[in-house]
């Protein structure tokens, strides 16, 4: 009997060398990894921030153009939204796609809820909402975007504290905000009237207010998550009334609205300039004269500046502002095709995109200075994993 | 005002059964969205405004034919297409914000609208003039890789 005791515990031993023997490469966590989208050959390259480099490639995800990603809660997988309605659960460290359903025809981002359950993709055609079981994919609900008998296309979905998701209807100007829970929509508010080409949205870090940038007339729409039933109000009104806007080669992008100290930065649309909004106020307290029209106007997580990148001719160039000073400090003229920007979690440094030069840059936010290249096919979109634990991201 | 709807229970399908769907829904859609733009009256008046502003346009003659663009140029312009007018229109060019510019969706359009289009924009909607960052040879090979199909293959 004392022999087996005596064996059974050297087998144990043993078992634990054994598993001492694997590399310890093989634990880890991803904090400090991302994806980089590679939009015309359908994959994306998984890349490391802490040693700025590629791990690998995962292929397969179908058109990318325009596409965006969220992350499960433990920072695992990342929900890849592709244009061609492709919803793909993608496993960060296993480095393959766990799993992948075509759930529309043509779709344009989506968000995850407060609880990591659920996962929303907007949808353009067929118009509406669809909501998906985040570890299996399986189908939830569906809302269709349907106004007066015809189904408006959706933008500007982000998920909202209190299990909600908030999204505009582009051909409607409507927001609408659904309360969801894991067997499906409990509860729908709509808000109509909000404006002329809602063409996206954003929702402040807080997750307080829902904001939707207006393309067919001036001003933006405001949505106070806390007082729902105050309905949405109008803020800049008189932003670039009178004037004649520029052409806009590129819709400017509201994901990420760069909120520092009591100011709110959002790229104005057919002027080439960067808004300055008094969050305390929501009144225009200034404008902050850049080369293009701005498409990502993101703040530095310490907040202290502000980094633009532009639409054809000026997408060559990231101008970085001062937010102190309202001042353009630093341009920065990385290549072609500069189309997205993604700070490391605490902001040491900045992953930038370079479409047509086929490399994502990284630099140094402190000195500038760029300090590593990384070969990626037609980068867009970069998103780390530190999204994760962000409202409205 | 918040009002409330139902909200459907969606059926449970195949990648392919519905990646085949989505092409058929992908040609819907162009005359879904034509169908529901003429049935507002904000989009009839748009429309209107468009029509007279193509009218105006057309009084404008076309200049004479103007040389091919090099090959160089052509993949620029190729790539431009693509990436750029792909970030409404979609990568391969089945629509998004703006609508499809499939070879099967810009058939009912003449060549000398589709250019005019291109140049001088289109009233009312988000799609800019286009006159300041290519010149009539650029427009008249883009819109020939458009009606091709060339473009969104």
């Amino acid at each position: 009997m004392r022999f087996v005791a005596n064996l059974a515990g050297l087998v144990l031993l043993c078992g634990c060398l054994a598993a001492a023997a694997h590399p310890v490469e093989a634990l880890r966590g991803t904090g400090d990894l991302g994806i980089v989208v590679e939009r015309a050959s359908g994959s994306v390259v998984v890349v490391e921030t802490t040693n700025p480099r590629a791990l690998g490639r995962i292929e397969g995800l179908g058109d990318l153009s325009h596409a965006s990603a969220v992350y499960s809660r433990d920072g695992r997988y990342a929900y890849v939204f592709g244009r061609d309605g492709g919803l793909s659960k993608i496993d960060l460290l296993a480095m393959r796609i766990e799993r992948r359903i075509v759930q529309a025809g043509n779709s344009i981002g989506g968000a995850i809820s407060q609880d990591g359950s659920l996962v929303a993709v907007s949808n353009y055609e067929p118009g509406g909402v669809g909501i998906f079981d985040a570890v299996t994919l399986e189908p939830v609900a569906e809302i269709p975007a349907m106004v007066d008998g015809g189904r408006s296309r959706v933008v500007g979905l982000v998920d909202a504290p209190g299990m909600r998701f908030a999204y505009t209807l582009y051909d409607a100007g409507e927001i609408w905000v659904a309360q969801v829970e894991r067997s499906g929509v409990a509860k729908l508010d709509k808000f109509p009237g909000i404006g002329r080409q809602p063409y996206d949205a954003l929702i402040t870090p807080d997750g307080r207010y829902y904001v939707a940038g207006l393309f067919g007339e001036d001003g933006l729409a405001l949505l106070d998550l806390w007082h729902p039933q105050a309905g949405v109000r109008r803020i800049l009104p008189d932003y670039g009334r009178g004037e004649e806007p520029l052409p806009v080669y590129k819709m400017p992008h509201l994901e990420g609205w760069a909120a520092a100290g009591d100011r709110l930065f959002v790229p104005a649309v057919g002027r080439h300039e960067v808004l300055v909004i008094d969050r305390r106020t929501w009144a225009e307290q200034g404008r902050v004269e850049v080369p293009g029209q701005p498409i990502f106007v993101v703040a530095r997580p310490d907040g202290r500046e502000v980094w633009v990148n532009f639409a054809l001719p000026h997408n060559d160039r990231i101008v970085v502002i001062d937010i102190e000073t309202g001042a353009v400090t630093r341009t920065l003229r990385p290549g072609k095709g500069v189309l997205h920007m993604e700070f490391a979690p605490r902001g040491e440094q900045v992953w930038l995109s370079v479409r047509d030069e086929n490399r994502v840059d990284v630099y140094d936010t402190r000195t500038y200075e760029k300090v590593a290249e990384i070969a990626v096919e037609h980068p867009s979109g970069i998103f780390f994993s530190a999204r994760a634990h962000r409202i409205g991201l | 005002m918040p009002g409330s709807s139902t909200v459907t229970r969606r059926h449970s399908e195949t990648g392919d059964t519905m990646r085949s769907r989505a092409i058929d829904d992908a040609r819907a859609s162009e005359r879904a969205t034509a169908a529901r733009r003429s049935r507002t009256g904000t989009h009839r008046a748009l429309a209107h405004h468009a029509a007279k502003a193509f009218l105006a346009l057309w009084a404008v003659p076309l200049s004479a034919a103007a040389t091919e663009p090099p090959a160089s140029r052509q993949a620029e312009l190729l790539h431009m297409l693509r990436h750029d007018c792909g970030a409404c229109h979609g990568l391969r060019l089945h629509g998004g914000l703006g609508p499809p510019l499939t070879s099967v969706a810009m058939a009912r359009y003449t060549p000398e609208v589709l250019e005019r289009m291109i140049l001088e924009g289109r009233p009312g909607t988000p799609m800019p003039p286009w006159k300041a960052l290519l010149g009539p040879a650029d427009v008249q090979w883009m819109v020939r890789a458009i009606r091709s199909g060339k473009a969104g293959e």
